[in-house]
């Protein structure tokens, strides 16, 4: 084998193993919320966002692939928001397959999480 | 009197001489010095904590500032923060921070001028526990049934009743819905018990702190003669800001209304949607129910202004701009970026949905929005900005709250600070409603005047019923009639009150203040 021969034939493999490693992330539904699925999902939105304590839906991730986090409403006496007059942003989030596997994705970041406890299917 | 002065005197020995004259004041681990009218950098004596924590900080991800310090150096921290950035800090006295517990001494860091109706200047002067604030969760995630209570008289004889209710929620599921007068909790005598147990039974069970605390309730629907039990166990609820999206067929055309709730993140794709409802049903004319809107993100008022003009009244206009004190003339000095005012959005921000689309327009010249005390803030906003582009807002019901200012929350040593930094005009530089926005025939007016009807809760129909008193005379004004006498509002039956006491506090709160009261 000549050496440029031996040069395309690396560059194949190496395409190869690049296209086995980048698998393409399919939005996904969590197909059963356990208890031991909020509880990871609840874990990996806290570490995204330094540790902040966060409380989900019954039913998160079961209808959207996509999951808004948001400063928990605090209020006045009279009922108002304490600020209700917000110039920040929501922390958004996306569930994903990606090889088979459910990861959550924190779209400011990038940061992704593999849930290891939480099943699901393509959106 | 004497008893009153010899216990001044007592504070001040025990306090010491830097508190009461003097005007130094050395703390463990910093010296800070109180000269009257020098204000040394609030970054200079920032986290230097009576009781200093530990651990990682979840709104940075790094290690608590905090050093070594006392309630002295705090509150040396917050009389410089303040003269720094509240938007009346010249109105503020400068009191020696040695002398004051911080609590209080934040309490005296603020104007005490009053509105020209006698209100105060400031009723938006607050502090958070740190470890509660940065609480995050799901948008619109909260432990409740899903039913939104208000709270008509709040001592004996006290009056509860249901506004609205959420979809799929416990309180659904328990067949609750609008003008529902809850007449026990736990059984206990809502309306009269007036013991402390009895108080504190009723707002546990009412407003419960957390998912799973089940509670049992005795309800008297709407026409029936006796209450029926009912259990309900609180759930981590979503609400759905938008609801009741319809059209009214009238004189005047096709009329649009909807109840916006809530400006959380996702109110942004139901209310694209339901303008393109509205949109493809070609309306007249809109009523928008913003009676229970506290408010939340300016930007998805910006939204629902742009939605009710369209692009002919708004491009190039601003919706609202911020304005701090004058020491800040064109920058923000919270983020250190120019100050540009928030136009009109005619795209989607990404809130809840895709981000740069186009959004649906109803291009109406006037729009009529019913309010109440618990109508504010970004909700006050959709009115003024709309009135800055030459919209027409019809206001019918009751004066709004009176909240054109915000805030960025401040933490220091554990607790977080809100003192009123900006004020939002729109575009014509208006923004003095510290009283609110009042319908013009309102008897005892506050407020801004605005053309409209006075109109009292009415807890006999449904949200979005033609028939209810606050939309019957929001079509009413569109086909010139004039505004209903208020007798003609309509409290829960069997209720002896008055038009003005059927409109009240509608409590949403997940940290749980009491609601109810003894007296």
């Amino acid at each position: 084998m000549t050496l440029p021969a031996v040069r395309v034939a690396l560059a194949g493999a190496l395409a190869l193993a690049g296209c086995r490693t980048a698998a393409p992330d399919v939005p996904a539904l969590v197909t059963s919320l356990t208890p031991e699925s909020r509880a990871e999902i609840t874990g990996a939105v806290s570490r995204a966002l330094n540790g902040a304590p966060v409380t989900l839906a019954d039913d998160a991730l079961t209808r959207e692939d996509t999951l808004v986090v948001e400063r928990a409403r605090h209020r006045s006496l009279d009922g108002t928001p304490s600020t209700g007059r917000d110039t920040g942003r929501p922390e958004r989030f996306r569930l994903v397959q990606s090889g088979g596997r459910c990861v959550l994705v924190h779209e400011a970041s990038g940061r992704r999480s593999t849930l290891e406890a939480t099943t699901c299917r393509p959106r | 009197m004497t008893n009153r002065l010899l216990f001044v005197l007592a504070a001040c020995s025990v306090v010491g001489l830097a508190a009461c004259g003097g005007s130094n004041t050395t703390q463990s681990g910093s010296s800070t010095t109180y000269t009257p009218g020098v204000f040394p950098a609030s970054s200079s004596l920032a986290a230097q904590c009576a009781s200093p924590r530990t651990g990682t900080d979840p709104t940075t991800g790094k290690p608590y500032p905090d050093t070594p310090g006392s309630s002295t150096t705090e509150n040396f921290w917050l009389r410089s923060w303040t003269n720094e950035l509240y938007l009346w800090y010249k109105e503020v006295p400068d009191l020696n921070p040695g002398s004051y517990a911080t609590a209080d001494y934040f309490n005296l860091l603020k104007t005490t001028a009053t509105t020209p109706s006698g209100n105060p200047k400031d009723k938006f002067h607050f502090t958070y526990p740190t470890a509660q604030w940065v609480a995050l969760s799901q948008s619109g995630v909260e432990a409740s049934y899903g039913a939104q209570f208000v709270v008509l008289a709040s001592s004996p004889p006290r009056l509860v009743v249901v506004a609205y209710t959420q979809p799929g929620s416990p309180a659904t599921t328990a067949s609750l819905s609008r003008g529902a007068q809850v007449l026990t909790v736990d059984g206990v005598d809502l309306v009269n018990a007036s013991d402390s147990a009895s108080v504190a039974t009723l707002n546990a069970g009412l407003f419960p702190a957390a998912a799973g605390s089940t509670h049992s309730f005795s309800i008297l629907d709407l026409g029936a003669a006796s209450g029926r039990p009912v259990t309900m166990t609180s759930a981590n609820v979503t609400e759905t800001p938008v609801q009741n999206v319809g059209t009214i067929p009238s004189s005047t055309g096709t009329v649009g209304y909807m109840l916006f709730n809530d400006h959380i993140a996702t109110a942004e794709a139901e209310l694209v949607s339901a303008f393109a409802q509205l949109a493809a049903a070609n309306v007249n004319d809109l009523v928008l129910d913003i009676r229970y809107n506290g408010g939340g993100y300016l930007d998805i008022a910006s939204e629902v202004g742009y939605m009710v003009a369209g692009p002919a009244a708004t491009a190039g206009k601003t919706f609202e701009k911020t304005v701090f004190n004058d020491k800040y003339p064109t920058t923000d000095p919270v983020t250190g970026q120019a100050l540009t005012p928030v136009p009109f959005h005619s795209t989607s921000q990404g809130f809840s949905g895709p981000q740069g689309q186009a959004l649906p327009t109803l291009s109406l010249p006037r729009v009529a929005v019913l309010t109440s005390g618990n109508t504010c803030s970004a909700s006050e906003s959709i009115m003024n900005s709309l009135r800055g582009v030459g919209v027409q807002v019809v206001q019918v019901g009751t004066t709004t709250c009176g909240k054109p200012y915000g805030f960025y929350p401040a933490d220091n040593c554990g607790t977080t600070y809100f003192s009123i930094q900006f004020q939002g005009v729109n575009a014509l530089g208006f923004g003095d409603y510290p009283d609110g926005f009042s319908p013009a025939n309102t008897l005892t007016s506050p407020g801004v005047t605005v053309p409209g009807c006075s109109v009292g809760d009415d807890f006999t129909h449904a949200l979005g019923d033609p028939g209810e008193a606050r939309l019957a005379a929001a079509l009413g004004y569109f086909a010139g009639q004039p505004c209903p006498a208020a007798a003609a509002v309509a409290p829960p039956p069997g209720v002896g009150r008055s038009a003005a006491s059927a409109d009240g506090v509608a409590p949403k709160s997940p940290w749980r203040e009491n609601r109810i009261y003894r007296r």
